[in-house]
This record gives structure tokens, sequence and C-alpha cells, in this order.
């Protein structure tokens, strides 16, 4: 499978990653963002548990993050 | 923080979101600002569309519409445009093995949409893929999708 880029950041020398790419909506970007804050600063379930879902979601999808 | 006026839009239809605010009521507002950005973003019938085939795929409730039924064929049907049948092609993909997506898919919705719409698009999928799941697993209402 390819590994090029499939979207163009907003800005031509930034890099292709989620953050840049969500420039092209920034509202979307806003909404995004807020709501992934409240999910990890708030809540009943503590951080590990949630780093832990996170990193094995992660490794599951081959997501680099 | 205060509920975005758009959230409270949103909210305010009894089939959107109760099971979001059922568990987990700090996070409701804010998914729903979310998804009703991305409803918003997406050009054309294309948040319908996905919404109807990401419910078909996971087996949600659906009804015998004949959207609904061109949805469930839309590779060969006559009533959806080049543009939305890609869209439910990488829907369909996107959902049953999301490294199957390919870069020709890629070509073809950059034939037909922009780099915002693509954006939304793909995020509209995300969403319901997402909170399709967490309806199903958890049992709760039966509606369609998270939209």
């Amino acid at each position: 499978m390819s590994v090029v880029p499939r979207l163009d950041p907003v800005n031509p020398t930034a890099r292709s990653i989620f953050g840049s790419i969500l420039g092209h909506q920034p509202e979307l970007a806003v909404a995004f963002s807020s709501l992934y804050a409240e999910f990890w600063n708030r809540g009943v379930l503590d951080h590990v548990t949630k780093e832990t879902t996170r990193l094995r979601n992660a490794r599951i999808t081959d997501c680099g993050y | 923080m205060a509920m975005p006026v758009i959230a409270k839009v949103w909210m305010a239809n009894p089939k959107n979101d109760k099971n979001v605010v059922e568990l987990q009521p700090h996070l409701a507002p804010f998914v729903a600002a979310l998804q009703s950005r991305a409803l918003e973003a997406a050009p054309g019938r294309c948040a319908e569309l996905i919404s109807m085939r990401v419910g078909q795929i996971l087996h949600l409730p659906s009804s015998d519409t004949a959207l609904e039924v061109a949805v469930g064929e839309w590779y060969a049907s006559p009533d959806l445009t080049d543009a939305e049948k890609v869209v439910l092609e990488i829907t369909e993909q996107f959902l049953v093995d999301v490294h199957g997506v390919t870069d020709e898919m890629f070509a073809k919705l950059k034939e037909h949409f922009t780099t915002p719409e693509i954006l939304a698009i793909l995020f509209h999928v995300a969403l319901c893929d997402g909170f399709g799941k967490l309806n199903l697993v958890t049992h709760l209402e039966k509606n369609r999708g998270a939209f």
C-alpha cells in the first residue's frame, strides 16, 4: 500500500499530518479538538485506561500516533 | 464551557445523541457540535448516503425508501451520481477493511471533490463508523448510527 500522503496541507511547507490537514476545515478542527480535549481531561476513566485503549487501537489499526 | 448554539439545535432533535448523553453527559455537547459540523461540511447528499451505507453494513435498522435501496445497490444504481458512488465505495472499504482504501479511490474522490470536501466526507464516515459501532455494542437506542 502506498505511504504517500493523499491529502495536502493548507500550508504547502507543512508536513501532511492530521493537524495540518485539518486546516482545510477550521471549524471541524475546533470541534474535534474540543471533544478530544474534553475526552482526555475529564470523565470517569483514569488516564492509564484511556491511554491503554488508545495504544491498543493504534496497534490494531496500524496508526502512527 | 457553554454549549454551542449549533449543538443545542442538534440535540433538540429527540433522535439525536440520546445515547451519548446517557453514557457520558459531559461529552455530549462536544460530540453534538462535532457531528453537526461534519454534517454541515459534507457536500450535497453525501452525509445522508454515508449514514445509510454505514447503517446497512453494521446491520442497523433501515427503511425501505427508494434512496435506501439505491444506496444498498450503489454500484449499479442509476439514481446515484458518479461522485456519490465514489463516496459510497470508499465508505464501504473504510468500514470493511480500512487498509484496503487505495490511491485509486482517492484519485477518483479528487476528480469530484475539493480537499476540504474530501476531509469532511472522511470525517463523516469516521464518525458514523465509530458512533454506529458504539450504539451497536452497547445495545442502546437502535437508530441510524450516530446521525
